[in-house]
Parts: C-alpha cells; sequence; structure tokens
C-alpha cells in the first residue's frame, strides 16, 4: 500500500439505529481519512457516537449510507459471511471489558483469531501466541484462566489477542477505561510501541491526557466530527 | 493438542456438569428407546424368518383317509416334489394337574426324525419312547404341568389313559400358543394304537422343487398331487396351501412392529427436544462471547460448527450410555418377544444396521435439531451480540392477564413461577411437548386397555350361554339333553352341530378351513354384532353369516353371493347374507353359521347334536366350574364320550391374559417416553434456574429465604407439569382413538370400542405431579446455592 493512500477512507458516512420512539441518527455524515501508520484518539462526549464509529470502521455494524473503505475492502458492499474473515485478517480489536473467553487460558484466547483465520499450524499458532504474550510481559501467565488475572493483565492478553494476526489496523474503544491510572498507563504505553512500529491504531479514549499524546486527535460530537 | 474453539468446547460442556448430565441422559434415553426398539425388530424379523426357514415347511398339506408310507413315497417320487412325508393328526384332550385342554396330537416317527416341519428335542428323553406324552415347549409353559407329570390323554371315543409328560419339543410350525387355545402334543405310532388311535397316516405334507416362495408353482404341483392321491382312491378332503415359507406370526409383525418404530420415533424426538433447549440456553448464555468471537474473525460457519460440536459431544456422550445399555434391554426385550413367539434367539442380539442408525441418529438428530437455535442466534448483527442483548421477551398478554386476574388469590412468590414458566415460550413448548407425549402414551395405553375389555364384553354380551360342551361325536338329542337338563343350575340348552367346511373359491381351489356351526337361527344364545348385512332368516332358510376376517381369507366374497362350501367332501350352496364381529386374531380359522333346519335337511345328521350350550343361574367363575364338573360327571354316568367343556370364564381368562401381554408391551414403552419427558422437565427447570442465577441473586440480596427460592423454583416445576397434563389429556384422545381402530383391526378384525380411560388422566396428574416435584429437586437446591455475591458477578 502507497503512503499517500489512506487505510481508512470514510464519505458521508451516517447511521441510523431504529428505536421504539423512530430512528435516531447517530453518525450525520462522517468524512474521515487515516492514513497507514496513524495512531489517533477519537474523542467526544459519551453519547456523540464514538463507538458507533469505530464498530462501522471494523464492520460489526454497517453505516446507513456513505462509503467505507477499509485496508482495501469496500465495507459496504462485502457480503456479510466475508466480513468476519475479513476482520480476523485485518482489524485487532481491543474492548474495554477485556472480553476474553472464560474457560479458555490466557494462551488459548491469544491462539484463537489464529484459529478461525486458519494461520499455520497448531504449533506454530502456540508458539506465535506466546511471543505475543512475551511481547505484552505475561509469558508467565500463559496457562491461567482469565478469572485469575488482573485487569490490567486481562486487557495486555486482549491486546496480544488482538495482534494475533499481525493486523494493520488496531481498534480499541476505551481500552483502558476500566483500569486505574497506573495500569492504564502500562498498556497505552504499548499501544505507542506498537504504533511505533507501524500499526494504524485508532483508540476511543474519554482521557484527555491519553488522547494528546496519541499522533491525532479526532473529536466527535453528535454524529458529526468537529476536529 | 486440539485447536482452542474445540477446547472451549469441551470445557464448556464441563463448566456446567449438571446440565451437562441431564441433556446427555435425555438424549442417551431418547437412542436407548429407539435402538432397543428397532434391534428388537431387526432381530425377530430376521429370527423368525431363518428359524422358519429351517425347520423346512411344508408347501402345502393335504387331508385324506387313511394311506401307507408308500403312498408319501411315491409322491415323493413326482416331478415338481422335494420332499413328502405322511403324518397322523388326531384331536384329543389331555388333562394336566385337573386341567382339560384341547390338544391336537400328532404321531412322530420313532427316530424322532421329521423331514418337513422339523421338530426338535428340548428336555426330558429322546427319541420319543412309547406311551409317554411329548408336549411342545411353548404348549408346556401355558400349563401348570412339567416333565414327569402324570397326564390323562382321552382320544374322542376312547378310553382314558394315563401317561407321563416324557419330554418337550420345540415344533415351530405349530400356532402362537398366545393366540390358540389348543395345546400341541406328540407321541409314537405304538402309544397312538394303545390310546385307540387309528393306524396309518392322514395327512400329506411335501415341499415343492424349484423355487419354493413361487405360489402359482406351488398351487401347479399342489393339483397334480391331490390328482396322484385320488387316482390311488382316496378323496382329497382338504388342501392347504399356506403363504409359502412365510410363519403365520408374520402376519401380525408389522402391526406391533410398526407400533414399536412410532414410539421409539418419539422417544427420539422427544429426547432432541431437551437437547434444542439446552443449546438455546447455552447460546444465549454465551451471546457476548459469540459477539467476541464474531468480532475476532469466526464467520457464522465457524460459530455454528462450535455449537453443533456441543450438541456432537452431548450425542457422543449420551451412545457411550444408550449403545451399551441398550444391548442388554435389547436382550431382555427381545428374548420375551422371541419366547412370544416361539423362537430362540443367537447370543447376543445384535443388528449392525440398528447399531449404525442408533450412532447416526444419537450425533445426527442433536445436531440437526441445535441447526436451529443456532441460526436464530447467529442471525443477530454482531453488534448485538456484542451488547449481549439476550433479554427473554415479556411473557405474552394471556398470562400477564392471568397472573393480574390470580393475583388477588394467588400470593406473589406463586405469581412469579407462573411468569417465569411462561418467559421462554419456545422452551416451554418443547418441555411440555416432551413431558405430554410421554403422558399421552401413557393414558393411550390405559385407554387401550379399558377398550379391549370393553369390546370384549360387548362381544360377550351377545353370548348369553355359560358353558359349551363338545361332544367326542354326534348322539341323538334326546339321549345327551335330558342328564344335562335334570342337573340343578342348568337353565336353558341348545343342541347345535360342527363342522369343518371350506369355502370353494371360483376357480375350484378349496379356501382355507371355516369352523362352521349350526344351530337354530332364532337361537337365544348367539346375539353378534353385526357388521355387515344381517343375521340368518329364520328356520330352513339357506343362509350363511360369517366373522368378518373372512374378508382377509376369502376377500372376493361379497354379502348377497352365494357361496359353495364343502363339508366332509360333500359340496351345497348357501347365501351369504351377513358378517358378524367375533373378537378373534384374523389368523385364526373363519366362523361361520347356518340355520341347523337348513344343515340336516342338505348334511342330514336330523335330530343330533355334538355340542351343547348351556346357560347356567350363576355367571361366575365358580359357579362355571361346578356346573362343569357335574356335567363331566353326568355325561360320564351316561355313557356318553366327551371331548371338552368351555366356560365363558375360561374364554374371559384366555382373552385377558393375551391383553395382559399386549398392554405390558405397550406400558414399558410409555414408561421410556415418560422417563424422556422427566428427564425434559428437570433439565428446562435447571436451565431456568442457571439463567436466572443473577435474579435469584437479587432475590436473596434482599431477603429471600431458602424456602422462598425452594418454592419459586418447584411452583414453576408445577406449572409446567399442569400445563403439560391438560395437553397430554387432550393429545391422547386422537392417539387413543387412532390405536383402538388400527389395533382392532389389526389383531381383532374389529375396531375396539373406544373407551377413554378417565383414571388415566387422574393416574396422569399424579405421575406429571410427582415428575415436577423430583425435576425440581436439583434445580431447586442449585438455586437455594446461590451466593449473592457470586451471582451478581455472574454472566
Ligand atoms: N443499538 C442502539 N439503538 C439505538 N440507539 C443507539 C444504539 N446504540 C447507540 N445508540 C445511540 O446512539 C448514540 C451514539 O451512541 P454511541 O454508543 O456511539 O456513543 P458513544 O460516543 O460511544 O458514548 P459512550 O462514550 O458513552 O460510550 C447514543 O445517543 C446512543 O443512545
Ligand atoms: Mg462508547
Amino acid at each position: 500500500m502507497s503512503s499517500g493512500e489512506p487505510l481508512i477512507e470514510l464519505r458521508a458516512v451516517t447511521k441510523a439505529y431504529t428505536t421504539a420512539a423512530g430512528d435516531y441518527l447517530a453518525l450525520r455524515g462522517i468524512d474521515l481519512r487515516i492514513a497507514p501508520g496513524e495512531f489517533v484518539a477519537i474523542v467526544g462526549k459519551s453519547g456523540s457516537g464514538k463507538s458507533t464509529l469505530l464498530n462501522v470502521i471494523t464492520g460489526i455494524d454497517r453505516a446507513s449510507s456513505g462509503e467505507v473503505l477499509v485496508a482495501g475492502a469496500d465495507l459496504m458492499r462485502l457480503p456479510e459471511a466475508h466480513l468476519a474473515a475479513w476482520r480476523g485478517r485485518t482489524v485487532g480489536i481491543v474492548f474495554q471489558f477485556f472480553q476474553l473467553l472464560p474457560t479458555l487460558t490466557a494462551l488459548e484466547n491469544v491462539m484463537l483469531p489464529m484459529d478461525f483465520a486458519g494461520f499455520g499450524t497448531l504449533r506454530e499458532r502456540q508458539a506465535r501466541a506466546l511471543a505475543l504474550l512475551e511481547r505484552v510481559g505475561l509469558a508467565d501467565q500463559a496457562a491461567k484462566l482469565p478469572l485469575a488475572l488482573s485487569g490490567g493483565q486481562q486487557q495486555r492478553v486482549a491486546i496480544a489477542r488482538a495482534l494475533a494476526n499481525n493486523p494493520p489496523l488496531l481498534v480499541a474503544d476505551e481500552p483502558t477505561g476500566n483500569l486505574d491510572s497506573q495500569t492504564a498507563e502500562d498498556v497505552f504505553q504499548l499501544f505507542i510501541e506498537l504504533a511505533q512500529q507501524g500499526t494504524t491504531i485508532v483508540m476511543v479514549t474519554h482521557d484527555a491526557e491519553l488522547a494528546r499524546r496519541a499522533g491525532r486527535v479526532v473529536l466527535v460530537s453528535d454524529g458529526h466530527i468537529v476536529a | 493438542m486440539l485447536p482452542p474453539r474445540w477446547r472451549k468446547v469441551l470445557r464448556d460442556a464441563r463448566a456446567t456438569p449438571t446440565r451437562t448430565v441431564l441433556v446427555t441422559l435425555s438424549i442417551a434415553v431418547g437412542v436407548f428407546a429407539f435402538g432397543v426398539i428397532l434391534t428388537t425388530r431387526a432381530v425377530i424379523e430376521r429370527e423368525l424368518q431363518r428359524s422358519f426357514y429351517a425347520i423346512e415347511p411344508a408347501s402345502a398339506t393335504i387331508t385324506t383317509t387313511a394311506f401307507p408310507d408308500e403312498l408319501a413315497e411315491a409322491v415323493e417320487r413326482l416331478p415338481g416334489v422335494a420332499i413328502a412325508e405322511g403324518r397322523r393328526v388326531v384331536p384329543a384332550r389331555i388333562q394336566v394337574e385337573d386341567q382339560w385342554h384341547d390338544a391336537v396330537l400328532t404321531v412322530l416317527p420313532d427316530d424322532g426324525i421329521r423331514r418337513i416341519g422339523i421338530v426338535h428335542p428340548q428336555a426330558g428323553v429322546w427319541p420319543p419312547v412309547d406311551r409317554a406324552l411329548f408336549v411342545e415347549r411353548a404348549s408346556l409353559a401355558r400349563t401348570s404341568g412339567a416333565i414327569g407329570d402324570q397326564v390323562i390323554v382321552e382320544l374322542p371315543g376312547a378310553d382314558q389313559r394315563i401317561m407321563p409328560i416324557a419330554g418337550t419339543i420345540h415344533d415351530l410350525s405349530t400356532p402362537l400358543a398366545v393366540i390358540t387355545a389348543q395345546k400341541f402334543v406328540y407321541v409314537t405310532a405304538e402309544t397312538l394304537r394303545w390310546l385307540g388311535g387309528p393306524e396309518d397316516y392322514n395327512q400329506l405334507l411335501f415341499v415343492v422343487d424349484g423355487d419354493r416362495r413361487d405360489l402359482d408353482h406351488i398351487r401347479a404341483v399342489t393339483r397334480e398331487v391331490e390328482r396322484f392321491i385320488e387316482r390311488s382312491g382316496r378323496p382329497v378332503l382338504h388342501t392347504n396351501v399356506p403363504p409359502p415359507l412365510q410363519h403365520p406370526a408374520e402376519a401380525l409383525l408389522p402391526v406391533i412392529t410398526v407400533l414399536m418404530t412410532i414410539v421409539g420415533l418419539l422417544a427420539l424426538v422427544a429426547s432432541s427436544f431437551l437437547s434444542i433447549n439446552t443449546i438455546q440456553a447455552i447460546l444465549s448464555q454465551q451471546t457476548r462471547q459469540l459477539g467476541v468471537m464474531a468480532a475476532i474473525g469466526a464467520g457464522p460457519r465457524a460459530l455454528a460448527g462450535m455449537y453443533m460440536a456441543t450438541a456432537a459431544l452431548f450425542g457422543m456422550l449420551a451412545l457411550m450410555l444408550a449403545v451399551p445399555a441398550g444391548m442388554v434391554a435389547t436382550q431382555a426385550f427381545a428374548g420375551f418377544l422371541g419366547g412370544q413367539l416361539n423362537i430362540d434367539l443367537p447370543w447376543p442380539v445384535f443388528s449392525v444396521e440398528v447399531l449404525v442408525l442408533q450412532i447416526g441418529a444419537g450425533i445426527a438428530v442433536p445436531v440437526l435439531t441445535a441447526l436451529w437455535p443456532i441460526r436464530s442466534a447467529l442471525g443477530r448483527p454482531v453488534r448485538m451480540l456484542l451488547s449481549g442483548e439476550t433479554a427473554p421477551p415479556p411473557p405474552p398478554l394471556m398470562v400477564t392477564l392471568l397472573t393480574r386476574v390470580l393475583g388477588r388469590w394467588l400470593r406473589r412468590p406463586t405469581l412469579l413461577a407462573l411468569r417465569n414458566a411462561f418467559r421462554q415460550r419456545a422452551r416451554l413448548l418443547r418441555t411440555l411437548v416432551a413431558l405430554a407425549l410421554g403422558g399421552s402414551v401413557l393414558m393411550t395405553v390405559m385407554t387401550q386397555r379399558a377398550s379391549l375389555f370393553a369390546t370384549l364384553e360387548d362381544s360377550l354380551v351377545g353370548l348369553n350361554y355359560d358353558l359349551e360342551v363338545q361332544l367326542a361325536h354326534t348322539y341323538r338329542v334326546e339321549r345327551v339333553m335330558p342328564p344335562i337338563a335334570s342337573l340343578p343350575g342348568v337353565t336353558h340348552i341348545e343342541s347345535t352341530l360342527r363342522a369343518s367346511a371350506f369355502p370353494v373359491r371360483p376357480d375350484g381351489v378349496d379356501g382355507e378351513e371355516l369352523a362352521l356351526r349350526a344351530l337354530p337361527a332364532e337361537t337365544d344364545f348367539f346375539h353378534p354384532r353385526i357388521a355387515e348385512g344381517r343375521w340368518l332368516a329364520g328356520s330352513g332358510a339357506r343362509e350363511v353369516v360369517f366373522s368378518t376376517n373372512i374378508r382377509s381369507k376369502e376377500p372376493y366374497l361379497r354379502v348377497g353371493d352365494w357361496v359353495t362350501l364343502s363339508i366332509n367332501g360333500h359340496e351345497s350352496q348357501w347365501r351369504l347374507v351377513g358378517l358378524i364381529e367375533v373378537f378373534t386374531p384374523p389368523t385364526m380359522p373363519a366362523q361361520a353359521y347356518v340355520d341347523l333346519t337348513a344343515f340336516t335337511a342338505e348334511h342330514g345328521g336330523v335330530g343330533r347334536t355334538d355340542t351343547l350350550r348351556v346357560a347356567t343361574i350363576g355367571h361366575d367363575p365358580f359357579s362355571h366350574a361346578m356346573a362343569a364338573a357335574a356335567i363331566e360327571q353326568q355325561l360320564t354316568a351316561f355313557g356318553i364320550d366327551l371331548r371338552l367343556i368351555r366356560t365363558m370364564s375360561d374364554e374371559r381368562r384366555i382373552l385377558e391374559e393375551r391383553f395382559n401381554l399386549a398392554t405390558g408391551a405397550l406400558s414399558i414403552m410409555a414408561l421410556i417416553i415418560g422417563t424422556v419427558g422427566a428427564l425434559g422437565l428437570t433439565g428446562t427447570l435447571s436451565i431456568n434456574v442457571l439463567e436466572r442465577t443473577r435474579e435469584i441473586g437479587i432475590l436473596r440480596a434482599i431477603g429471600a429465604s431458602d424456602d422462598a427460592i425452594r418454592e419459586l423454583v418447584v411452583t414453576e416445576g408445577l406449572t409446567i407439569a399442569l400445563l403439560a397434563w391438560v395437553a397430554g389429556v387432550i393429545l391422547s384422545i386422537p392417539m387413543s382413538y387412532a390405536l383402538a381402530y388400527i389395533f382392532g383391526m389389526a389383531l381383532l378384525n374389529i375396531p375396539l370400542i373406544w373407551t377413554y380411560s378417565f383414571p388415566a388422566i387422574w393416574m396422569w396428574l399424579g405421575v406429571v405431579i410427582l415428575f415436577a416435584l423430583i425435576a425440581s429437586i436439583l434445580p431447586a437446591r442449585a438455586a437455594t446455592r446461590v451466593a449473592v455475591r457470586e451471582a451478581l458477578a455472574y454472566e
């Protein structure tokens, strides 16, 4: 991919939620370009549409209108059945509440995306998962179940899982929202390192301090990008 | 090492052991029932055929007058005949342990080896010895006698002789002991002479050369043999060409096996319902996990695969229980049926096809039914899955209204339980269906029993006599009537004549033997239910009435036709005026009734009788037994030879025994489906409790006691049980009606009089409440163990 082409390009994207009280427009014409390697922080008030925007970018939700091009794929046209496979290869997702599968160990949680993507042999997956846990500093916790890990540890396992298939894009919705400030700092440090190594990162955060340290800040308000 | 997704499948199953055990048991019971029933069916069908082939069954039997070995040898040399053998068969009666039995006595070769209808010694002496009796094993099993007992044997008109039962033999060519009241006994030629019986043979049996299944071929050969016998100067009294190579019971098997198969399938279906409920519960509990897996790259196929694997895992666990347990039970069940059919089964009984089918069904049924909840779970957008939207739909308006109305009388927890039961309506429905199926089968079985007895009573209503006295030969009416009429307790006597008759088919061939009885058309004793046409018009009318099973035996006959009957070699014409319902299996000979005056005018015997029907003051078994003894004594005193006395109580007892057998087998099947239903209820209740862990935690947090929590679960179970009670009652009505019709037509030639068993409703209520209480034990205990903190952290 040439450096001139954006990794993410949204044009006139709207998203309407159907509710009992009628349609609610959560995104009202979003235009956004994010270049490969950028570290973007998305900020805005609660209910402004940040999560909705991320969901549109990751294909977890479909926009109501507009164009969504991510890593060369036209998400508005990609059939539902291919979307998951595309996401598995292209996007690593980190959630606010970690969302590790409770009956799998840390190592197995990290191996899971490789399993779904059909990456390598079982042995290779295991080796790669261990390497990723090493990278987030948790190689010694590999055999533990999520409940036996602290919040910060769980989030770092979740980041390792997001990196499993070596995706060009990492998306995180308030990854530090549930962590104390020291742990949050550790996790954020990981993101910075990843960004430095060339991963494109889009992160929603409520923490203005952290946002300022990202490469670029996008402010969402009432479904519009205002800055 | 297993890829992580499969490890998740395994660990999730292990994480909720109660649920896994319940669903496994439920599938196991379904697969078990299915396997036992189908294996039994396959083995019985196979072995019945194999055993029957092995005895070298006769292609045809020709009855004639006495003939020596030479005739049989000459017949065997005829083209088309492979084996021919002479046989001597005489009617007799035997007394075993003070009980007289109608018997068929057959002479065995001195070495005991028959080439047609091969017999095998079972116990006691072999080869046969003189002045001793050998009894067919199934016949002996239905008397109180044993080897070594002294029995009295009497041929018609001959002296009684006492001899021991020297051994039992297995003769598969005899009719089923459950159906016939006759006992089959065997003696040597010398013993028959000693008993005062005739010399030589009276039946010629043969097996055709070439295709033994080809009925036309058999008929053609039979005609040649008949001609040959006639050329030898003997009359052909009767020819019997049975369906080739088919054991008589094979005609009855389809009804039984179809019924069994339906029950087996129902059990499987019912058990799949809990599997669906469980998979649905797992999916709803793991909604957010589904979302996460979709978010990290799991496509719908991969996700569906994981939950289908879960279902397959339940299926495999179930098979590990069902297959071995099924083998043991099949041994018992097939053994029981084999005993009724008088065949020996191999050990172990086994059917590869059914085993494969069982394994297939055990896995395919849960997997395929899982597709349903999987589709609806995965049909939602990933965003919804991720947000964990699992909120069950609110209870329907009806329930809301109902609980509001009932709210005046019911206490709060009861109301809450009522609403809870209705929260997951599809789940409730599946639980209800499984439970109601069990109940309806139970009520159907009880109704079936009631209907059988009602039909029996109804058929006996038209029979107004108490005893039937069959004499060894005909006597002048004036000679036998007065001694019996003079007995105290005898109120009325009617004299009749019996004969065996053969309908002559349009092509000139004899049809199957009919039991013909000539009685006064204006009889006081016999008012059968008319199925078609009418009863005999009156004295002297040349009319005949048949029992309805004639339809299957002589299907060309129509009411209004003239029928030619061959009676003792003499043919006569009768107009068929009606068909009557008689309580008898289709395999038994059809019955024919003609007017006594008309009969004697044609065939002679005016003023003579061989059978008397007697009415007595008392109608209970004791009076009947007393009367029978008195009549026997009186006849002996007057030098009249008796063949047999049958009382109405005996008839009833024989039929009741048959019913108990039929309903016994059905009850076992009801029990199996009932078990599936009970497991389903337990499973659903524990799923419900598991799903509401958080809610229960909150109730506890606001001070609900253990008793209150327990009451909540039990009331919910009772609510489902009561609904299943109502549903089962409703379902049982058409089900039992259909069974009464099919069963009656197949086994008795008349639809049973459908008599709904009301006690069954209350019994089912008791059963279902018991089920609910038992099913609530585990889930209620689980619910009271919910700790507040844990519950609130639960996901
Ligand atoms: N499934 C939905 N149905 C209807 N409305 C929705 C739905 N999801 C979100 N909304 C509405 O859309 C708007 C944007 O929601 P979104 O979750 O994107 O906000 P957010 O910026 O992520 O807020 P927060 O910072 O609180 O996470 C909100 O007003 C919300 O109420
Ligand atoms: Mg949000």
